[in-house]
């Protein structure tokens, strides 16, 4: 008789919980199983926090790196800066900076290092070993999916 | 046309200001070093990209522009490439790099690291 009636979305307490534990940056276990995350969360290099302390002004600012469709590879990675989170974001935290993945953008990343590298002709953020890709543009902004990886698209 | 006006400036390329503090930047506190070498390779998507080093000597067949007070060398198998290039320096909160912008270009990559003439 309570067919139609969505426990899991309408429930305040599990998305309380959802929050809670973004922010200290665990992969919420337990909820449902369609949120494909592994253990090996993202890792941020020294590098990488010492630049985002050296750029982000304000406290709540944090490096927000997305996974868009777009580049000679099919997929890249995007870096803004931002003060904004919903509840679809995991935010890590390494030595007082924040950086921050949405879930679409988390399948992507899993077990992949952010780091900022510094070059004559160009610094800047940049995503390292990425498990889930296969090759990447030479600039390692773009990159194509390794399929026989288990990875799954979500359907 | 911006091309042409750096055409007629008679140098291989045009350094811009922001370009020119982060090269003396660069090569401060650097005593062997007299200034920046550009130089293009056969790598990335689209074919060329650059490629920048510091320069400890003036080669042979390098062309050397100098520039309030810089000196930039131009590889000799680059100088046709580059030839009426602007070099730029963006320093953005995500990333600092020189940007060139080359007139002979034809197409690019999209991240603007490789590029095809």
């Amino acid at each position: 008789s309570n067919a139609g009636k969505d426990i899991d979305a309408t429930d305040p307490l599990k998305d309380n919980a959802l929050k809670d534990s973004a922010i200290k940056g665990t992969p919420n276990e337990g909820q449902s199983s369609s949120r494909p995350l592994s253990s090996s969360p993202i890792d941020i290099s020294d590098n990488c926090v010492k630049r985002l302390k050296k750029v982000l002004d304000k406290k709540e600012e944090m490096l927000r790196v997305e996974v868009l469709s777009g580049g000679c590879s099919g997929l890249e990675y995007r870096f803004h800066v931002t003060d904004k989170t919903t509840a679809e974001d995991i935010v890590f935290e390494k030595n007082g900076v924040k950086v921050v993945v949405d879930n679409e953008s988390m399948q992507y990343l899993n077990g992949s290092t952010i780091d900022y590298s510094e070059e004559l002709i160009k610094s800047s953020f940049r995503v390292l070993n990425n498990p889930q890709s296969q090759q990447g543009c030479s600039c390692g902004q773009s990159f194509a999916l390794k399929l026989d990886n288990g990875f799954k698209f979500k359907t | 046309n911006k091309s042409k006006k750096l055409v007629s400036n008679r140098s291989a390329i045009v350094l811009t200001s922001s370009a020119v503090n982060r090269i003396k930047e660069l090569i401060a506190g650097k005593d062997n070093v007299i200034g920046l070498r550009i130089g293009v390779k056969q790598r990335g998507c689209n074919g060329l990209s650059y490629c920048l080093d510091y320069a400890t000597d003036k080669q042979k067949m390098d062309e050397e522009v100098a520039q309030d007070g810089v000196r930039v060398l131009i590889d000799s198998k680059a100088q046709l490439s580059l030839l009426g290039t602007e070099m730029d320096f963006i320093e953005t909160k995500l990333s600092s790099e020189f940007v060139f912008n080359n007139p002979n270009v034809k197409g690019m990559c999209g991240c603007g690291e490789s590029f095809t003439i």
